[in-house]
């Protein structure tokens, strides 16, 4: 099982040029984005940043310049959020020669040699100079050899954070610069002495008695915090949860959400982020009004999304319920950047076939057709075509029938059966009030889908 | 993603991969962190706005209104200028001079 630290570690996506046609090797102009970290635009020569980049750390740091086989290396620019900034020359990935060094005390700025990270900047031959450009003794305005002021017991260094300064010389940084967001400590990728009980107050959505969906938390030490949470942890991108919640409410997303379904939507989303290095195709068998059509295009502004319906907007009803679908139809007809195929049974494999041909292999299908307790079955053609590794298939209501007031909606049979068949299961009927007994959903994966860290009642057979 | 003339037309935003442009893109411009075969940086439609780097290794900022202040230079004599105005000379020999870049630019060069 992989953890929540593992699933969630910042995860590199690369997009630029290869060495060649059909080669992996990062090679020419590129990016790459590392969820939680950064991002970087440059120059690559055999997998490995070179030349020129431009580097951008979500804390808030940025450096523009030379590389070497990864590291800073020649002129370059690095700026922190405090506003300080050393210009000049990198070796080794940090600043390490002739350069300006401007602090964040008053803008006053030493110009020389400096080497060493800038935490523990070795000063060397130079001067200090005034925002006005004018020489100055540091000490004279309260700072020392080192770019560091010191009152009441608090060390700040030239680019704003607090430090200690050991017996043997080294420096441990407590407070990693002040102005940052608490994006890192809310991770616990640092100690800071406001670690462990820093959280004054939570606002915000929380599912199984985690922090999921949009929320905002109150420091003790008056910093905010507003973003987005999967599952307790802080993450750099939307979720189902999270637009959802932030969007006027729709009857389907409504009864997503209800029914703890979003938390489903919200792992493949992860799983997309983590794993699906390329726009994915998204296929909805059952299309309803749109609502989900119209969030899984914000949510994948690069995907493929197809949706699918055995009706058309142009149908004839042959029932009240038809009647309603149909008139569902004709307003989900109107979203763009979907391609519809109306009159297509799901269940029909040549028709799945032809959708396959025209887009490729499924990475998420999306089963919202009618559902029976048994239309799991019917769904192998599905299977067949989702993407090698990483394709997803859910299926709503699984093993259930249509009526979520009845208490024996569930056909435990056909549950042994489907997950006998490799499907997992949840049961997301909420135990307080057993409200909506038809919830259950199903998920069909190849690979690498981790479905462990759903922390809601997966149904194993015993 | 690969993307097209016909896709910045239609204003493109995401992160768009050209052989001569990679970065970020929104309503068809480059937007935020991108590169070209002569500079590297920060981008505001189509224009480097904040920290650059060009194919001279030389860095340049540009602020919102496009106003431009080169803060590393490459003189043609291979000296390195680091600073704006006011800021350090770093000769080939390796040895340094700070101050004003006009008056010390001048100095050095009339020295040789």
């Amino acid at each position: 099982m992989k953890t929540h630290s593992n699933y969630y570690a910042g995860v590199r996506t690369y997009a630029g040029n290869h060495i060649s046609i059909n080669s992996e090797i990062e090679h020419g102009l590129g990016y790459y984005e590392v969820t939680q970290r950064g991002k970087c635009a440059g120059t690559f020569v055999n997998n490995q940043v070179h030349g020129r980049a431009a580097k951008t750390w979500i804390q808030g740091e940025t450096y523009v310049g030379q590389y070497s086989n990864n590291n800073k290396d020649g002129n370059g620019v690095h700026t922190w959020k405090s506003g300080a900034m050393f210009v000049g020359q990198f070796s080794n990935n940090q600043p390490n020669g002739f350069g300006i060094l401007t602090t964040v005390h008053n803008g006053i700025k030493f110009i020389g040699n400096v080497s060493g990270m800038i935490a523990t900047p070795i000063v060397g031959e130079g001067e200090w100079y005034t925002e006005d450009n004018i020489q100055i003794d540091p000490a004279s305005v309260g700072i020392d050899d080192k770019g560091c002021t010191h009152e009441n017991g608090v060390t700040i260094n030239a680019v704003g954070e607090s430090i200690i300064v050991n017996d043997n010389g080294s420096v441990t940084t407590i407070e990693k610069n002040l102005k940052t967001t608490m994006f890192d400590a809310y991770n616990g990728e640092r100690t800071t002495y406001h670690y462990g009980d820093w959280i004054h107050k939570y606002k915000g959505g929380i599912r199984n008695g985690r922090f999921h969906g949009n929320g905002h938390i109150k420091f003790h030490n008056g910093w905010n915090h507003t973003g987005v949470w999967t599952f307790g942890y802080n993450v750099n991108h939307s979720t189902y949860t999270s637009v959802a919640t932030s969007t006027l409410s729709s009857r389907s997303t409504q009864r997503r959400l209800d029914r703890n379904y979003c938390m489903i939507y919200d792992m493949m989303i992860a799983h997309h982020h983590k794993f699906v290095k390329r726009p994915p195709v998204i296929v909805e068998f059952g299309i309803g009004r749109g609502d989900h059509l119209v969030h899984l295009r914000n949510l994948f502004s690069d995907a493929i999304i197809i949706a699918v319906d055995n009706l058309s907007p142009t149908s004839v009803p042959t029932t009240e319920l038809e009647a309603q679908q149909i008139s569902d139809l004709k307003i989900a007809a109107q979203i763009s950047g979907v391609e519809f195929y109306f009159n297509t049974d799901c269940y029909d494999k040549q028709s799945i076939y032809d959708i396959v041909s025209a887009h490729g292999d499924f990475d998420f299908a999306i089963h919202d057709a009618t559902h029976t307790d048994t239309a799991w079955n019917k769904l192998n053609t599905i299977t067949e075509v989702l993407s090698d590794d990483y394709g997803i298939l859910i299926t709503e209501e699984m093993c259930c029938n249509n009526n979520p007031n009845d208490k024996n909606s569930i056909n435990w049979h056909q549950i042994e059966l489907a997950i006998d068949d490799g499907w997992r299961i949840w049961d997301c009927r909420i135990p307080s009030s057993f409200e909506y007994h038809n919830s259950v959903i199903g998920v069909y994966m190849n690979g690498k889908f981790d479905g462990s860290d759903f922390n809601m009642y997966e149904i194993e057979i015993c | 993603m690969l993307i097209t003339n016909i896709m910045l037309k239609n204003k493109f935003t995401g992160l768009g991969v050209t052989p001569d442009v990679v970065g970020e893109y929104v309503d068809g411009k480059l937007n935020g962190l991108g590169t070209t075969h002569t500079q590297t940086g920060q981008f505001k439609n189509d224009k480097p706005c904040g920290y650059t780097i060009n194919d001279k290794n030389e860095i340049t900022h540009t602020n919102d209104n496009e106003i431009s202040t080169k803060l590393i230079t490459i003189l043609d004599n291979g000296d390195t200028w680091i600073g704006d105005d006011f800021g350090i000379l770093v000769k080939t020999d390796g040895t340094t001079v700070t101050g004003h870049r006009i008056l010390v630019i001048n100095t050095t060069m009339d020295s040789k």
